[in-house]
């Protein structure tokens, strides 16, 4: 395993994904680093890298988290715009929107709306069934529609 | 533009500067702490797998000649007389103590 073409692929969205955990940049780049000690030492092998890096990303820094107390969402910074010609973004309205939400659906957003996993990898990668994470979603997106849309 | 496609708008991403080398430096020296360990453990391995067929322990066999244990074959031994070994709980007979002690 290429622990460096790995972290050149991925650190950036890892990162980003577990900042919205840890709501501490800190806590996120120790998680990080502990789930690439990891790897260096277990070396997995690694089938669906995104679903696997995730899933690793999310319970390393779920630990990180519990040693702290979490932090609003809304000043952090982890997401990034897509370049969609006349598609202007408020990306502080969307964080802090996306703050607004429950820690289990907010992440479910994240993995569907924006990372664009299905329903069933996004379950994988919280460890809740399909329906869950179908349902947590459309719970999340009436919210959001309700803060974002007028 | 509808909500879905302010999702699809964006995506996670945040700036890593300095961090490459830290952790991958980090994960660099545990790996190479787990390949020492694995020698280490392999290489124990290897010496039980080479010590233990050779029968390097201490040698407890008799004497060649002998088949009685090392200690029944003390010069003399056989002439001595095996006294038994009481109990200091020994109930004794306070009209009889006197048989028990010891002369001056």
């Amino acid at each position: 395993m290429d622990l460096a073409a790995l972290y050149d692929e991925w650190v950036s969205r890892l990162l980003a994904y577990m900042i919205s955990i840890t709501r501490d940049r800190h806590l996120a780049e120790d998680a990080l680093q502990n789930l690439f000690v990891k790897l260096a030492v277990s070396q997995p092998e690694i089938r669906n890298p995104a679903v696997y890096l995730f899933r690793a990303a999310r319970r390393e820094a779920i630990r990180s988290a519990r040693r702290r107390r979490m932090e609003p969402l809304g000043p952090l910074e982890f997401l990034i715009p897509v370049t969609i010609p006349g598609a202007p973004v408020e990306l502080a309205d969307l964080t802090s929107a996306l703050g607004s939400l429950p820690p289990e659906q907010q992440e479910i957003v994240i993995l569907h709306g924006i990372e664009g996993f299905t329903f069933k990898e996004a379950g994988e990668i919280v460890g809740a069934p399909l329906e869950t994470v179908a349902s947590r979603y459309r719970y999340a997106i009436d919210k959001l529609r309700g803060l974002l849309e007028p | 533009m509808n909500l879905e496609e302010k999702l699809k708008s964006v995506r996670l991403g945040v700036a890593s500067d300095g961090l490459r080398d830290r952790v991958l430096r980090a994960s660099g020296a545990a790996r190479f702490e787990r390949r020492v360990w694995d020698w280490t453990a392999a290489a124990a391995a290897a010496i039980l797998v080479v010590a233990l067929p050779l029968n390097l322990g201490p040698n407890t066999d008799p004497e060649p000649g002998t088949e009685r244990g090392p200690e029944e074959n003390l010069p003399g031994l056989e002439d001595a007389v095996v006294i038994p070994r009481y109990s200091v709980d020994l109930y004794v007979d306070p009209a009889q103590r006197r048989d028990f002690e010891v002369p001056q």
